[in-house]
């Protein structure tokens, strides 16, 4: 009897429960893991405030309240910044609008943008690399916005022309930039001292930075010179750049249409590359994650993009510079891309006009974009301001943009140059990095591999 | 006979309902699979007939090798595994020893949790910096593993892991054929002198060899279709070691938006499934016959 008196509580509080947890509020969007190499995803929490009412002079008529989605493929650290800034937005636009900001990662962003589309469903607003606008517009997803950015005011003349002319198709407007990350150097300046190098001349050439690179390395303390890891998207765009810097270094032919990259050039780059583990030693084997391994001091100089500032500015007793990217070959150059906001097609002229405000109000805060990302301003005006002009680790990013190289743009943008653990680069690195395959034999079947693709 | 026709009706009806929802949900877009496969669709526009092109494109294909490779390394070393672990496990747990309820619920309670969010807890348990593994490691000044970004080591910890997470289910099934097994059988096998090594060989094996069939014909078609630990662990690398055929088939789908060519090897693991399924099911019957 007793059993059977316990049995029949339980259940009823099981009962209870399960309905307390339907009966729940809607529940927030979840953000989906970012892999831990690249720090875990923030989920972040809607906001849905009302726009306030203006205390000094009550408004006469209400706006009516517009709830915009926004999908921002922007992971971790500048997730952080770009909530922030929703939430301003939210908190002072007085037409009402509130933005919903769902983080994804650029992968599962890329598939669902395409699947919610065709189910009717896309968002409002989203953020995309400039490079994949091409296919995007292809897949006719995005919609052209000339006459809709004019309207909010934003004005092309203050905007850099690399980032705006970068958001057009065939002259046509279907983005607004918000920042240019190109990648640049960073150098441990307290290990730089200790070898006896002087931070105020970084390596600016192949000998110098070979130089610097053996100096730094001391095996028996576990310091390496020049960190540089196999996998994920940053050391094929390290390749990439210095097949860039080679006078008659491309990627593909000026057509997009077939992989160029098998040549003297690429190969050189590939075998320097995996000359800095296994030929000079300054490069660990296999190393998992250059950032950590920077932030703890194991190796002293890495090549990474301006997201990183805000990362390693979070390690107490972390001094570091950041310098151009070396000329190991002929010419200056490095990888960038750039984030960009775009406006799927959703027949709802209200909520992309909300949207396009959005945009406006992001490209209004651009400093503060940048001061907290590292990200470098589109706007001609916040470059030259003062206040710019004094984020010293900011200035040779600045620089490098005037020789920034961005992928080609393709309409098989993502496969081709994405960065999954499956993609064609990715695999190149990681064979040649470990030690799997020869340059020749990596860069042939990358070559193939793509040229496949591209064929489709 | 009026009556017979009216019970056989309703019982009709009473599985319409489910059947419905089947044939929508799955058997329908399941049928459709094998048209799609012979077009080139990008989801963006109307099919385009290519026949056996996406075949052989993907037979010419060393990622699909690869893939497939993996695959059957996987599957092979989970199901002889987990074949193994749940025989001994259910043999252990049908002992009369103390504290056995608590041990059948420790060994089945990872099951319940869904192959995503074990995938999940166990990618941070494998984390070279802040994995708990790691940290242990750490501590006693030994170097950390890399169980998920080295080459060799990428698959075997998914193996590991799936071992963990599913060995409830097939000890679980063992343990219910264990206890069908008569009681008179074990006594007068020790009347007449047997050891336990003998009674387990001569007796319990014989006894669960139709349970072994469907245990291994399921596990063999589960872990055939791994996805779930490969994507949120590793997403198939490193260097392509942990890309099974399914994930393989995802990113042709949705990275890719080759939504035929994905349909393609759709079918094709389709068909592996069911020979080897049927040959499993040969060779059972052969032992049971001879």
């Amino acid at each position: 009897m007793k059993s059977q008196k316990f049995t029949i509580v339980l259940s009823i509080f099981l009962a209870a429960v399960m309905l307390l947890a339907a009966c729940s509020p809607a529940a927030t969007p979840v953000a989906t893991e970012v892999p831990p190499t690249e720090a875990p995803a923030v989920t972040e929490a809607p906001v849905t405030t009302e726009a306030p009412v203006i205390t000094e002079a009550p408004a006469t008529s209400k706006p009516e309240p517009i709830t915009i989605q926004f999908w921002d493929g922007l992971g971790a650290p500048d997730n952080a910044e770009m909530q922030a800034l929703v939430q301003q937005f939210n908190q002072e636009n007085t037409d009402g609008i509130t933005v919903v900001d769902t983080e994804l990662d650029w992968n599962t962003l890329y598939s669902k943008i395409l699947l919610d589309f065709k189910a009717g469903n896309p968002p409002d607003v989203v953020t995309l690399q400039q490079t994949d606008i091409l296919e995007e517009k292809g897949l006719g997803i995005i919609q052209p916005i000339d006459d809709l950015y004019k309207s909010v005011n934003i004005d092309p003349n203050d905007f850099m022309e690399t980032a705006w002319n970068g958001a057009q198709i065939d002259g046509v407007q279907y983005a607004i930039p918000i920042d240019v990350h190109p990648i640049v150097l960073y150098i441990n300046t307290d290990l730089y001292k200790a070898a006896g190098l002087d931070p105020n001349a970084p390596p600016t050439n192949m000998d110098e930075f070979l130089n610097a690179a053996q100096k730094l390395t001391d095996k028996a303390k576990g310091v390496y010179g020049f960190g540089f890891g196999y996998n994920g998207g940053l050391p094929f765009r390290v390749w990439m750049s210095l097949v860039w810097q080679h006078k008659n270094g491309a990627i593909l032919t000026p057509d997009g249409t077939k992989a160029a990259f098998n040549s003297p050039e690429g190969i050189e780059s590939l075998q320097f590359l995996h000359d800095l583990v296994y030929k000079y030693g300054v490069t660990p084997q296999g190393e998992q994650d250059i950032d950590t391994d920077f932030k703890q001091g194991k190796v002293a100089m890495v090549i990474e993009g301006p997201w990183e500032m805000a990362d390693f500015d979070t390690v107490n007793g972390l001094n570091y510079i950041t310098a151009e990217m070396p000329v190991f070959y002929d010419q200056k150059a490095t990888w960038a891309n750039s984030h960009t906001i775009a406006f799927p097609i959703t027949n709802n002229p209200d909520k992309t006009m909300a949207a396009m405000k959005f945009a406006k109000f992001l490209i209004d805060h651009n400093f503060d974009w940048t001061k907290n990302t590292g990200h470098q301003p589109v706007l001609k005006s916040v470059m030259n301001s003062d206040a710019f002009k004094a984020l010293t680790n900011w200035q040779p990013i600045a620089a490098s943009v005037s020789f920034a190289h961005f992928y080609p743009a393709i309409p098989h943008e993502w496969e081709v140059f994405g960065r999954q653990p499956t993609s064609p680069f990715v695999i190149m690195m990681e064979s040649v990095m470990l030690d799997k395959a020869t340059p020749k034999e990596a860069i042939a079947t990358a070559e193939s591999t793509i040229n496949d693709i591209l064929s489709k | 006979m009026k009556r017979k026709r009216y019970n056989s009706q309703s019982a009709y009806l009473f599985i319409l309902p489910y059947f419905l929802l089947l044939l929508l949900f799955f058997l329908l877009p399941a049928g459709l699979i094998l048209p799609i496969s012979f077009t080139n669709w990008s989801i963006v526009g109307s099919p385009k007939w290519v026949g056996l092109g996406n075949y052989i494109h993907i037979f010419k294909n060393n990622y699909f090798w690869k893939a497939l490779g993996n695959t059957l390394y996987y599957t092979v070393m989970v199901t002889v595994c987990l074949t193994f672990l749940g025989m001994f496990l259910a043999t252990l747990l049908n002992q009369k020893l103390k504290g056995r309820t608590i041990g059948r619920m420790f060994v089945f309670m990872p099951y319940v949790i869904s192959s995503a969010a074990a995938g999940i807890v166990f990618r941070w348990i494998y984390d070279q910096n802040f994995g708990i593994i790691a940290s242990y490691l750490h501590k006693l000044g030994l170097p950390s593993i890399p169980f998920l970004t080295d080459p060799r080591l990428a698959m075997i910890s998914i193996i590991l892991m799936n071992l963990w997470w599913s060995v409830g289910f097939n000890t679980i099934i063992y343990l219910a054929a264990l206890q069908g097994i008569p009681e008179e059988l074990y006594q007068a096998a020790e009347v007449d002198g047997a050891s336990s090594t003998q009674i387990f060989y001569f007796i319990t094996l014989p006894l669960l060899k139709p349970i072994t069939l469907y245990v291994t014909v399921l596990c063999f078609a589960n872990s055939f279709q791994m996805f779930d630990e490969a994507y949120i662990m590793t997403q198939g690398g490193p260097l392509g070691s942990t890309t099974t055929l399914v994930l393989q088939m995802w990113n042709t789908a949705f990275s890719n938006f080759h939504f035929g060519e994905a349909a393609a090897i759709s079918m094709i693991i389709m068909a592996i499934i069911m020979i080897v399924t049927l040959l499993q099911f040969r060779l059972g019957r052969q032992k049971e016959e001879g």
